[in-house]
């Protein structure tokens, strides 16, 4: 599989990294081998992400971090400077959206937040902060946001580089 | 037989849907199970069929790359439709597959020559650590040096390519001609340090600077200007007039730059973002606060006076400064070190100095921090082109009263030649000096005085009785344009029988002075950023423990690395350069020399030294008017040099110009001479104002129609983005309508749906609803969203499976539900 998408040589090599004792040198058997998310975490790219736990569950197979091969060429994909926008924009919305209910609602916002400051802003400072997201951005006025909201606000960002 | 009833309705569905919903179908084509070969599909021989087959699944690799899907499904839907593919096209011909190959083959090599090109790039590790440590306001300065030191190094090359080189290999060697050899007297003093470092001696009378240069007339050189800037690098900036609109959503959502990967940069960052999100705070309360209008507008009316009065200042300080260097030159023999530098030394440190004063300033002005950016980068920018503007007059009205001295002279005294008795020459200078003795007290004198070359014995040209000095000058002297690119030269001392530093005359120096500003502002570069930047640091970091306060967060702290300013320093520096590099052909390759050393330089201060900053500063917006100001700056900085061209005598003995009454004059020559006669009074015609004119206006006109369409442009953009607000508003009511109409049809039928979850009863379900989706997958359209909004809206437990094939536009199995369905099935 790796001749299809050459990159993934190199990023194959990094996964091996992360576990070797794990992690087989031949994967043509396709073996079903998953490499736990504190592994993952320490990553180099990862390790100073507020996000790195979400990130890990988003595109994880069962949501709680562990990832296979796949799973992880998938996050670099994603992640890397070529994806397009409209496709960071979508995984950008599951990542924000904590209890994964397809809406980034007031909650989500709070852990956004707390999670982006880690822990400076004070609870009324974030209450305001969410509450402003939320005029800004929330279309249909249901008190959250939906992918469609998000991508609206999203796209229209100057810098939305990552 | 049939493997299933999934298989069968899956393929009436590709039958009937082909290239619509592609996106849901091969979702669905990744989550049966692999026993779907490429046997079973196309099961007919129809060849438009398989046609549209084939063409569905190539689109199918060729958008792979924007699929949410996970990597597993990629590649299963990738290597199923290369069989497909692989295997139909071979039916229809033979030689797409012979295409198709070579494409591939071009495309693998198109990225290995992406990846290797890469490494040629100067430069690049270095920069994408600085990025990932300071984020990417900061590399933009380093990317900013890169642009500025390949444009240098192509001005390098041109002026090399055709002036030096050319001068170098069939130009008259060294020491034949008067203009390109060192005075016996000053030979002795060549060599010393300090005629080296005023660009004296053997660097004065070599190939970086203009007097070298031999008269003959040559085509190449003749009519050669400055290079006009390649400007390829127009990036379009995303044009967002609701920039006010999303303020916090951005804040919150984009804020973190996901290219840092070090911890203490993260910590800096997060600071950033909790300050950004705290400035948000502040102004959305002062939205609402009424301003004490009046105490403001007074103190930024006080601002704007001190910055006012502090760019007259310095404006006029300069001038002041190149006004008492020439006085001192006339009236004292020798110069100090201090007095000699003392122009570019107070250049360079006015514009050290000067924009911190300037921010103090904003301090009283309580602008909105952006404003306050802007406003300083204009102040400071203001301040660049006085500085310069300033020196370049005050300097050239040196040439001016010269010039008009040495006309004067020039009817007093008997022509010279540019002849090969130098070395009479030279012995009857020392015999003249001799004779002149030390009683007559050679002093400083802005005239120009010609020497009689053939005469072994000559009266001292005392050029006019009306002049109250006397200097004697050699042809070499009279060369103001190299001294305009040098600078005030050595010490001025005559010595008795040539001895000692003796060059004893005045210069002008104009743009000589340049490359002398040019190497201190790079002197001064070097201190402050060791000064300020690096002994800071080293003072915060290992004193703050016995301090009294705690110096890492309070005054002075470490320092940030101030990108405004240092871009505006680096686009001061490229118009200083341009200034200069018609008179100084070597001057642009000084200057890359200068970017390299203060690339290295920079990059090792901003790591060592600096933390990452405070505010979020928008790097991407800023490119355009980098560039802005880079264009400008060019313009203004070459107005000088036309000015000097057209109006300023070149000097009568050096030079490629020498001898004609304006530099432009060569071009006239040229043209009359070396060119056929129809050619010239072609020309002629054209110059005349019967062309001129009319060409003028028809450019006034093109620009002003240039212009309209752009405003027209903007407005239409401007009211398309209204309209799609506009239709997205509607579209949202609609939905909420029809979200209303559903509960009470999706009420009725979630009674007797079967608890099937095979996908063949969604299957049917998705088929009327698929005609709605266009096959644009990578815009996840309203549509498909409104629907899933909809089965969430009616069904709040949204993990069980779909009902309603009684339902018309029953939920489509959504992103959503993809996601849904991997987590159920695995």
């Amino acid at each position: 599989s790796f001749s299809l998408f050459p990159s993934h040589t190199r990023l194959y090599y990094r996964y091996q990294d992360l576990a070797p004792q794990l992690v087989p040198l031949d994967y043509t058997s396709c073996p079903d081998v998953k490499v736990p998310y504190e592994l993952i975490g320490t990553m180099p790219e990862l390790k100073d992400n507020p996000f790195r736990q979400r990130i890990a569950q988003v595109f994880s197979e069962d949501g709680d971090g562990h990832m296979t091969l796949d799973n992880f060429l998938d996050m670099f994909s994603v992640m890397s400077e070529m994806a397009p926008r409209d496709l960071k924009a979508y995984y950008a919305f599951k990542i924000y959206d904590f209890n994964n209910d397809d809406y980034i609602c007031a909650w989500d916002l709070e852990q956004t937040v707390t999670k982006l400051t880690r822990g400076e802003l004070n609870a009324e400072e974030v209450s305001l902060v969410c509450e402003k997201v939320l005029d800004e951005a929330d279309g249909d006025h249901d008190g959250r946001l939906s992918l469609e909201d998000f991508q609206n606000m999203i796209l229209r960002a100057p810098d939305f580089l990552r | 037989m049939k493997p299933s009833k999934a298989s069968q309705r899956y393929r009436s569905i590709r039958r009937n849907t082909s290239q619509h919903c592609f996106y849901q179908e091969s979702l669905l084509l990744s989550t049966l199970d692999d026993s779907f070969t490429a046997d079973d599909t196309g099961d007919s021989n129809d060849p438009e069929q398989i046609f549209q087959n084939i063409q569905f699944q190539k689109d199918l690799m060729a958008n792979i790359r924007c699929r949410p899907w996970t990597m597993g499904q990629k590649l299963r839907a990738l290597r199923r439709a290369k069989d497909i593919v692989l295997k139909f096209e071979g039916r229809l011909t033979r030689t797409r597959g012979y295409q198709a190959a070579g494409a591939e083959l071009w495309r693998k090599l198109a990225r290995l020559a992406c990846n290797f090109v890469v490494i040629f790039i100067p430069w690049e590790m270095r920069i994408k650590k600085i990025e990932s440590h300071f984020g990417s306001g900061v590399a933009s300065y380093f990317i900013f040096l890169r642009w500025l030191f390949g444009i240098n190094i192509v001005l390098t090359i041109m002026t090399g390519a055709f002036i030096v080189i050319p001068e170098l290999i069939a130009g008259q060697p060294f020491g034949s001609t008067a203009s390109k050899t060192i005075p016996m007297e000053h030979v002795a003093s060549a060599q010393d340090l300090d005629t080296v470092w005023s660009l004296g001696g053997y660097l004065q009378y070599s190939v970086l600077f203009y007097g070298y240069y031999g008269k003959e007339r040559r085509i190449g050189r003749a009519g050669y200007r400055l290079p006009l800037a390649m400007a390829k690098n127009s990036r379009t900036s995303l044009a967002s007039a609701s920039s006010e609109n999303y303020t916090f959503c951005w804040r919150v959502f984009c804020a973190w730059d996901y290219l840092i990967g070090n911890p203490e940069a993260a910590e800096s960052k997060t600071a950033a973002i909790v300050n950004s999100i705290r400035e948000a705070i502040l102004e959305e309360q002062e939205k609402k606060k009424s301003k004490n209008l009046a105490v403001t507008i007074c103190l930024r009316v006080v601002a704007n006076i001190l910055v006012l009065l502090s760019l007259a200042g310095s404006i006029y300080l300069i001038y002041f400064v190149v006004d008492r260097s020439q006085k001192l030159e006339q009236s004292k023999k020798e110069l100090t070190l201090w007095e000699k530098n003392e122009v570019s030394v107070v250049v360079s440190l006015v514009t050290m100095l000067a924009p911190s004063a300037f921010d103090l300033i904003a301090a009283l002005e309580m602008y909105h921090p952006r404003t306050t950016l802007r406003f300083q980068l204009a102040r400071v920018l203001v301040l660049y082109l006085g500085n310069l503007y300033s020196l370049i007059i005050a300097l050239l009205d040196k040439v001016d009263s010269m010039s008009i001295e040495e006309a004067a002279s020039q009817n007093s005294t008997s022509h010279w030649t540019d002849s090969a008795t130098f070395a009479t020459r030279a012995a009857s200078e020392e015999e003249k000096w001799s004779t002149l003795g030390p009683g007559v007290g050679l002093r400083r004198n802005s005239t120009w005085a010609l020497e009689e070359a053939n005469v072994p014995t000559y009266t001292s040209p005392l050029s006019g009785a009306n002049k109250t000095t006397v200097s004697t000058k050699r042809p070499q002297d009279q060369c103001w344009e190299t001294y305009v690119g040098q600078r005030r030269g050595g010490p001025e001392e005559e010595v008795e029988g040539g001895r000692g530093r003796a060059w004893g005359h005045p210069r002008i120096p104009v743009f000589q002075e340049l490359l002398k500003l040019s190497i201190i502002d790079m002197l001064f570069t070097v201190a402050s950023i060791l000064l300020i930047d690096f002994f800071r640091g080293l003072f915060v970091r290992y004193l703050s423990d016995y301090w009294c306060w705690d110096l890492e967060s309070k005054f002075p702290e470490y320092g940030e690395f101030k990108i405004a300013e240092n871009v505006l320093h680096l686009v001061y520096n490229q118009g200083m350069i341009w200034m200069g590099a018609f008179f100084s052909p070597c001057l642009p390759a000084f200057n890359v020399l200068k970017l390299i050393g203060l690339m290295y330089l920079r990059s090792w201060a901003v790591l060592t030294c600096n933390v990452p900053h405070q505010q979020v500063f928008r790097a991407s917006r800023s490119n355009n008017f980098y560039l802005a100001m880079l264009l400008f700056m060019l313009f203004l900085c070459m107005l000088p040099t036309i000015f000097a061209i057209v109006r300023y005598k070149p000097s009568l003995n050096c030079g490629p110009f020498s001898g004609q009454e304006k530099i432009y004059d060569i071009v006239s020559e040229t043209i009359n001479k070396d060119f056929p006669a129809w050619f010239g009074s072609v020309v002629g015609y054209i110059s005349s104002p019967v062309v001129i004119l009319p060409a003028v206006l028809l450019l006034f006109m093109l620009i002003y129609y240039l212009q309209s369409i752009a405003r027209s442009l903007k407005l239409s953009n401007h009211q398309l983005r209204m309209q799609i607000q506009n239709a997205r508003s509607e579209d949202k009511k609609k939905v909420a309508q029809m979200v209303e109409a559903r509960i009470q049809t999706q009420d009725e039928s979630t009674k007797r749906l079967p608890k099937d979850s095979d996908l063949g009863s969604q299957l049917s379900s998705t088929h009327p609803a698929t005609p709605q989706n266009n096959g644009n997958v990578v815009s996840f359209d309203s549509s498909s969203s409104k629907s899933s909004r909809i089965e969430t809206v009616t069904h709040p437990a949204p993990r069980s499976p779909r009902p309603g094939p009684g339902s018309a536009t029953s939920p489509l199995p959504g992103f959503s539900k993809s996601r849904l369905e991997p987590s159920t099935t695995r």
